[in-house]
This record gives C-alpha cells, structure tokens and sequence, in this order.
C-alpha cells in the first residue's frame, strides 16, 4: 500500500489540500492533521510531501499565504484559498466524481 | 509572495521555509511529548513521519517559476568562475566564436540593408512598381528563339493617360534617373560648377510616397507644367555636402544643366529615393529641362514627351487600401490597355502577350537585389563555413577540458545530481562563452559590416544603409543560442557519459579516452576537409583576379587618364558642341606631361557599349549574324590608347565632317564579316541590310582591344569618326596618355578646360587603371574575403589539430613511457605521433577534395581562366593542408619525445 500511494496521491493530495483550506485560513501543521482525521488515519502520508504541494499550489495562485500570529504567540504560514482556486476546486471535484462514476460503471458491468 | 518576488528576496525566503517546516516539526514533537511519548522518542517519531527535512526544502525550493531563472543565474557564476580560472582556453574559445559570430552577423547586416529593409516612406507596403512583360520574338542579330521579356519603363503619354485611373492607384508617379552613370548633371551654385546626381519626378511623387521635405516644400503637379519655374528638391546629404548645410538654403537661386533654377526644399535624411544604393542629390520636375537627358538621351530630341512609342519612364504608384492584389491587378491591367491602345501608333500584337505586372516595390526597386543577392548569398555560405569550424574548435577544446573535471562529474554524479541538470550546467557554461563572443562580435560586424560595404560596391553606395539595427542584433542573439547547441551539447552529453567506478579510482587511463577521442577525432577531420574547400576555393578565386588583371586588354592601360565632359549641359549642340570638344582636345594635347590625348563617346572598360547590325558589301562568309559593337572616337584614338594598327591607318582629322565617310574595324569585324578579303577600301552600313548611299570606306583594321568588360571576349568592332558622327555624341571621353602617373595632372586639366569654358566641370575623373579596379571590384572582394576565410578556416583547423594531439600525447604517456623504457627509439616516436596526426589530415584532405571539386562548381561562373578541377589549386591546397597539420602536430610530438620513462611510468 505504501508503495503506491505516491503515484496515487499527486493529483488528489492538490485537491484534498484545497478541500481542506476551502474552510478558512489553516497552517500547514493542521492541514496535515485534519487529512488524517478526516480520513480516518487512511493516508498515512509523509507529512514532508506536503509542504512541497503547498508550495506549488501558491506558486500556481490558488492559494495565497499570510504569516500570522498563533494562539501559542508563535508565527505561522496560513494558507487560504483564492478565488482562482475556489473555481479549480470545484473543477477537479466535478471531474473527480465523473472518474469514479465512470469506474464504477465498468466494475459493475464487467462483471 | 509571487514568484518575482521570491527571486529577489532569496534569504527571507529561506527563513521562511526554515520556520514553516520547523514549526510543523516542533507541534508534531508537542503533541507527542502530550500524548506521553520521551521527548527524544517524539522527536525521533516526528522526524521520520516528516521525512528529510532538507530533502523537503529541496523540494519545495524546486518548486515555483523562478526556479529556471534562479538555476541560469547559479550555473552562469558557477561556469564564470570556473572560464575564469581557465583564461588561456577562455581567450581561444571567445575568439574563435567571436570571429564566426562577428562575420555572420555583418552578413546579416548588409542582406538587411540589401535584401529585407523596406523604404523609408509612409506604408511601403502599398507601393507597387509598374512592368510590362511581353514575349520577345527572336531578333536576327541574336540567336535563341526568344523569351519573356520584361519592360519596366513606359511613355510619358501613357503615363498621363494611366494616372487618371484613380480607381486602382490612389497616388501614381513617374520618375526617371538623369543618364546611367553617376554625376549626369551640371549644377552652378555661386560661380562653382560641379556635377552632380539628378533624378526626374513627376508631381506626385512625393506626395505618392509620403515623404515631407524638412526645409520648404516638395515638388508638386503645379511645378510640372511646361510655363513653371525651374525648381529643385535636394537631398540632406547634398545640402551638407555641397551647401554647408546652409539654413537660408530654401529660395537660393542657382543653375542646374544650364537652366536658372531655385531650390524649394530638402528632403528628409533617411531618404534615398526609391532604389536602394543609388544616392540622388537632387530632384527635378518631369518637364522639359534643356540641356538635361532623361535615361541617357539627348534633350534635344524633345518630342520624347509626346511620342508613345518612346518608352523610358518608371511608373510607380501606392495601392488602394482594401483592395485585394487580384483586384487591383485586374483593373490596372485593363487601365493600362486602355492607356497603350490610345497612345501607341501599332497596337500589339496579341501573340506578344502584352500584360501588365503590379511588382509589390516594398523595398524600392530591384536593382541592388539582383546585383548583390548572389554574391550575398554565397558569402553567406563562406561565413556559415567558417562557423561551423569554429564551433567545432570550441567542442575540441571543451572536451578535451571535459578530460580535467572527470573525477569533479564522477564524485557530483555519485551524489546524486541529476545527468539533465548536470548537463544544463555545462551547457549554461557554453552559453557564457557564447554570450561573450557575441558581444564581441557585434562590435567586430559593426566595423566589418562597413568594411564589406565598401568592398561589395567599391564605393560607399551602400555605406548609408548598413546599420546595426534591432533585427541584426535579434539576429546576433540567435547565433549566440545556436552556437552553444552546437558546439556544447555533444561535449556536456558526452562529459556526464562517466563510467562512475572507475572514475573514483585513481587509475583514469584509457578507458575514457575512446569514446571521447573519437569525437575528437571526427570534428577534427571535418575542420580540415572544410579548410581545404575554402582554401581551395580561394586559391581558384585568387587566379581569378590574377588572370583578369593580367588580361591581354588589347591596348596601354598604364599613365592613361579618362574623364567625361558633357557640354550639352551648357547649350551647346551640332557644330558648335563639336568645337568646343575639339578646342579641349587641342588645350589638352598643349599640356605638358599630356604624350597624347583623344575622345571617344564610350570610354573603355566602363561597361558601356553600343551595338548594331551591320552589313557589309559582300556576303560573310558564314552566317553568324551580322551584329557587332561600335564607338565614335576622335582623331589619334588609336595612337593615344596604344591599340596598334594592323593594316591600313587610324582615325585622322581628314576624316571630317564633309569628307567622305570613313571608318576604322578591328580584327574579329574583319574575319566575322570578311573572311580572308582584304577589308581595306570596301564599304558596310550600320543597317540589316547593305545600302551604299549610307555607308561608309574601312581604311583600316585595328587589333582587338576589349570594350565594354574585362572578361567578355573582344566584339567585332567598328570605330567611327567623331567629326563624321556629331549626332551621336552629347558627352564625351577623353583620354589623355600621360608620361608618368596622369593623377597629378588632374588640377591642370581641369583649369585648362575652365580656361577654354569656365562652366564646364570635369566629371568621373580617373585613370584608367582605376577604372579596370573598378570593373574587377566584386573580384577583388571574392578573392580577398575567400582568401581571409580560408587561412581562417585552416588556423583553426589546425588549433583544432593541435588541441586532439597534445590530448592524445597527454594520455599515452604511460603508454610511451614503457615504450620508451623498453628500448623504442626517440625518434619512432616522434614519427608515431606525427603519423597519426598525418592520417587525420589525410582523411580531412580525403573529403574536403570531392567537396571542394564540388563546391568549386557551384561558383564556376565567377571564374575567369581557371576551371573547377584545376589541379594546381588542388595541389597547392592539399600541400597547405599537410604542412600545416604537420606543424600543428610538431610540438605534441616533440613532447612526447621528451618523455621521461621513469616519470611516465609512475604516472597513471
């Protein structure tokens, strides 16, 4: 399982990260654990390829980052979601849900 | 912060990530500590869940656009510090590669100025240049069964008739150069008479092409009318040149071909006209200026205006905006049948095929094009050559660097960097090296590019519109990338190519060498092989030049001055013009240092000729057409050029006007229409067919002199006398035979044809040794350029040579040294090595032959007594080729002679 979850996860793990930021402004520690607690610890994923897709994301506008102070008084990188991103979240769900149907139509009648 | 911003503020960004990563690191740590874990043990489980954090920072520096541009700069230094470490192999790569650079790019620079830049006027792009085309019947004095032909010249009258049309051209104008050669006009300013270059326009020219005159105003249609007052237009140039720049210059008063004129304007400084490399000093209106002559014809004849078979007019005209070419082809087609139906006496005839072609004259008229687009074209090749060597010369020496970094790529590669990205680097280093030879380039093309100006035209035509403008310079930046592919990709390719084992060991020896060495090897044959096609190529050109210089010319060109006087220009005409002519021919032959003087209406070796069916008063002895060339010449012609008289005598002064009419043949009009006969005593016509009431006697046969160019084989001529001839001659050449150097004498010709007519200049002074130098111009280029390109080539060929062997030595010395411990003679080694440099030149030298042979035949035509296989050139070459190759192979060699066998054996 472990093995495939890289190849698995590059396209999703964009979209979970912006699923997850959609509900308001989020550092990046709590983002890795909400997808786990959301997932029911399913994706164990090395929390360093996170930072990476972050990264990337705000690189590509869809997400912009502010440094704000924590409740612990320490500065943080909060991510939020950008108008842009908001429209690439809805695609990617919209085909994301077309792909399953899809599977699951040829799983069904191949039988 | 976007990506621009990130490149520039690198260190906050690295804090940056530090604390983000960091602080994902320590909650992780907290909440274990919390949930009861060892402090070490959370911090220990935090790390691995994370994964390498540096790893992480890798890969989140790697992300973003900045990323390439930060990566160019990083290799850039990096490659920088390392070229500068290396100043020697710097120094050669960046002159070789500035040298192909800087000659392809002032190529480049003059095929702008000649061949892509359009005029300096208002939408260039609607001007069109009218051509009629039409199918020549076969004409009895040539042979061939005709052709296409081409007439881009009109009458005045269809002129007037087409211009009304303003359906399909919204501006149409005329225009019409004042004679063929330079300086054609006598212009007066302030008692000083000098000549000058003329161009008539009709009133709508300027208007047409959109041009506005900085000082004053533009000819216009009002200044065509036959009752106007003469006015003129001059050019920024001439107004510097010959005005001083002079602010009051609008409204001066002075006299141009005779006639009061005033000048109303001067014309912007970027414009020229409408042909490229023709400079006009002055424009003129389209009326009826005496003394002038439109095209070379005498303005006496003055019913050229009215006659609608006379057709010596150019038309242009600027297109109707939104009006598709079909379109407007098709309705100037029927226009201009209109306009030559109603102004022709004889209609065509419909199996000429008479049509008109709209030619699109973005960029001005063709003839600088079609003068220079071949000798362009083929220095375009020479240079690319060039290149090409050069660029193999820095592959040669980049990888025999690539030698020293082995164990630096192995130790990189074995930690990991990627072979693309290692690759890049090197290849970021070539561009450094590219960069650099490309700004030395421009600075090379932009003082080569005049050079080759001057040297293409033999004058300084061109020098005007040759820039270093933003295309050249878009161009400059091209060759700069193209040249890193070539010459970087195959060294960094074969750089990263590292067994990695035996790299990290100590003992490097062979095992590297062969793949790389062979490339080596090949780039140095193809240096060689293209070194003796330029060479080759350059030694033919060179004989070239030679053979035309040397050229049996047929008479003396030594001490012999020539220059033009045009004393229609004045007035003068007939009988009148005629004594005046005589009178300088008198004053000049009074001169002393002047051993003779004479006049003909063509000088020699100009190019000029005039030409005419003859016949004779009985029948050739074979039909070869009855065409042939004659002059007007004065008396003592023949004496005074050094053209011997093979029988009966020369043109004298007995051969007047009144007396009966004579002429002077040479030896090819004798054979051609005599035969064997003695032509002395019979009589020919200048018509097809043989009239005794317009003939004239031969008194005598001259031998073969050449006439219009050096490299055309001498014409049957006729000479006439000049006094029997006046019709025929408006300006005039005299040449003067002088006893030493005839330059000198210029300043007292001059005064002495003032003394004799104050307003008459002196025009196109020069000797007549000038004037062949002119006619052998493009020659002397070729022979020089091919010249420059082939030793070029063949330095660096043999740099290239050179470079391999020193390589090659350098890694056989473990190998000479057994060899030499074990009792091989100094001297076999010398000749190992020598022999293997040998079998590189030989097997260059195998395939530049064929391709020089070939090559050779591409340019056959500029030949001139030397053919494409000429095996003394190709000996020569191949000669050059293996001497040079020896001595670059010299000092390897020695060295490895020098060889200390205990050294070399512990050398690994």
């Amino acid at each position: 399982m472990n093995e495939e979850k890289p190849e698995f996860l590059k396209g999703t793990l964009d979209m979970l990260i912006l699923k997850v930021v959609a509900l308001g402004p989020i550092h990046g520690y709590a983002i890795a654990q909400r997808i786990q607690q959301i997932s029911r610890d399913f994706f164990q994923l090395q929390q360093g390829s996170l930072y990476p897709a972050l990264h990337r994301l705000e690189d590509r506008g869809w997400l912009r980052a502010e440094w704000k102070a924590t409740e612990t008084g320490r500065d943080a990188k909060f991510y939020a979601l950008t108008p842009k991103g908001r429209k690439q979240l809805e695609a990617e769900v919209h085909n994301w849900e077309r792909l399953t149907d899809a599977v699951a139509l040829i799983l069904r009648t191949a039988e | 912060m976007r990506w621009y911003q990130r490149f520039f503020r690198r260190s906050l960004t690295e804090k940056q990530l530090e604390a983000e990563l960091r602080f994902h690191l320590d909650h992780q740590t907290a909440d274990y500590i919390a949930a009861g874990m060892k402090p070490e043990e959370a911090r220990r489980r935090a790390r691995l869940e994370f994964g390498g954090l540096d790893q992480v920072k890798e890969e989140c520096r790697d992300v973003g656009s900045a990323r390439f541009v930060e990566m160019l700069v990083q290799d850039l230094c990096f490659g920088w510090r390392r070229l500068a470490k290396n100043p020697g192999f710097m120094t050669v790569a960046v002159l070789s590669l500035a040298l192909g650079i800087g000659a392809s790019t002032a190529i480049f620079a003059l095929i702008d100025a000649v061949m892509l830049r359009t005029l300096p006027v208002k939408h260039p792009e609607q001007l069109v240049h009218l051509v009629c085309r039409y199918h020549h019947r076969p004409n009895p004095r040539h042979s061939g069964n005709g052709s296409d032909n081409e007439e881009p010249t009109f009458s005045y009258p269809l002129f007037q008739q087409f211009r009304k049309h303003e359906d399909v051209m919204v501006n149409t104008f005329a225009f019409v150069p004042l004679g063929f050669t330079k300086e054609t006009v006598t212009v007066i300013v302030d008692k000083g008479a000098r000549m000058a270059d003329g161009e008539l326009v009709s009133g709508g020219y300027f208007s047409g092409l959109g041009v506005q005159p900085v000082l004053g105003r533009a000819i216009t249609d009002a200044d065509e009318q036959p009752a106007a007052p003469h006015v003129a237009v001059i050019s920024y140039g001439y107004w510097n040149r010959r005005f001083g720049g002079d602010a009051t210059i609008v409204g001066k008063a002075v006299t141009v071909g005779g006639q009061p004129s005033t000048i109303i304007g001067v014309a912007p400084p970027e414009f020229f006209g409408v042909e490229p490399g023709r400079s006009i000093d002055l424009w003129l209106p389209l009326s009826k200026y005496g003394g002038l002559q439109p095209f070379g014809i005498k303005a006496s004849d003055r019913s050229m205006f009215d006659n609608g078979d006379w057709w010596w007019l150019d038309i242009m005209g600027r297109l109707k905006p939104g009006l598709s070419p079909v379109q407007a082809q098709a309705q100037a087609e029927v226009a201009f049948q209109q306009a030559a139906a109603a102004t022709l006496s004889k209609k065509p005839k419909p199996e000429d095929g008479v049509h008109l072609v709209l030619v699109p004259a973005a960029k001005g008229l063709e003839t600088l094009r079609n003068q220079f687009s071949e000798p362009l074209q083929i220095l375009g090749l020479g240079v690319l050559l060039v290149l090409l060597i050069a660029c193999a010369n820095v592959a040669t020496l980049l990888l025999a660097d690539a030698n020293a970094r082995t164990k630096e790529i192995g130790v990189r590669l074995s930690l990991g960097a990627g072979r693309g990205r290692l690759i890049s680097q090197l290849l970021s280093e070539s561009l450094l090296l590219a960069i650099m030879a490309g700004a030395l380039g421009v600075a090379m093309a932009l003082w080569g590019a005049r050079i080759l100006a001057r040297l293409l035209t033999g004058d300084a035509s061109l020098l005007g519109l040759v820039h270093i403008n933003g295309l050249v310079l878009a161009f400059t930046a091209a060759m700069v990338l193209l040249t890193t592919m070539l010459f970087g990709m195959a060294p960094a390719i074969a750089t990263t190519r590292v067994d990695l084992v035996p790299t990290l060991k100590a003992t490097l020896g062979q095992v590297l060498g062969s793949a790389r060495f062979t490339t080596g090897k090949a780039l140095v044959i193809g240096q060689i092989a293209l070194s003796l096609v330029l060479l080759v190529d350059a030694g033919l050109l060179v004989r070239t030049l030679y053979n035309l210089e040397h050229a049996n010319l047929g008479f003396r060109q030594q001490n012999l001055l020539v220059f033009k006087l045009d004393g229609t220009q004045l007035g003068y005409s007939g009988p009148q013009l005629q004594g005046l002519y005589d009178r300088v021919l008198d004053g000049m032959r009074a001169l002393p240092g002047v051993r003779g003087a004479s006049n003909s209406m063509q000088a020699l070796l100009t190019g000029w000729e005039s030409d005419s069916g003859f016949a004779a008063d009985v029948r050739a002895p074979r039909d070869q057409g009855n065409g042939a060339q004659w002059n007007v010449v004065g008396p003592k012609f023949f004496e005074t050029l050094g053209i011997p008289i093979l029988l009966g005598r020369g043109i004298e002064a007995k051969d007047a006007s009144g007396a009966p009419m004579t002429v002077v043949v040479n030896t090819a009009f004798a054979k051609k229409f005599f035969g064997d006969i003695d032509p002395i005593g019979h009589r020919i016509s200048r018509h097809d067919k043989f009239n005794s009431g317009d003939s004239a006697e031969i008194v005598g046969v001259a031998a073969n002199a050449k006439y219009d160019w050096l490299r055309n084989e001498v014409q049957p001529t006729v000479y006439y006398p000049a006094a029997q001839m006046t019709w025929a001659i408006g300006s005039i050449y005299f040449e003067l035979r002088s006893a030493g150097d005839p330059l000198p004498l210029v300043p007292e010709i001059g005064r002495a044809v003032r003394d004799i007519e104050p307003n008459l200049p002196l025009a196109d002074v020069k000797s007549e040794t000038q004037q062949i130098a002119e006619d052998l111009v493009a020659e002397h280029m070729f022979a020089r350029l091919a010249s420059f390109f082939g030793f070029t080539a063949l330095l660096l060929a043999s740099m290239g040579l050179y470079g391999t062997m020193a390589y090659r030595v350098s890694r056989r010395t473990h190998e000479i040294g057994i060899r030499l411990a074990l009792g091989a003679q100094r001297r076999s080694v010398l000749a190992n090595t020598l022999g293997e440099a040998l079998v590189l030149a030989v097997a260059g030298i195998a395939i530049g032959l064929p391709a020089s042979i070939a090559a050779a035949r591409v340019i056959a035509n500029s030949f001139y007594g030397v053919t494409a296989k000429d095996p003394a050139t190709l000996a020569a070459g191949t000669g050059s080729v293996l001497l040079v190759a020896l001595l670059a192979a010299w000092r390897p060699a020695r060295r490895a002679t020098k060889t200390d066998p205990m050294v070399a054996l512990r050398y690994e």
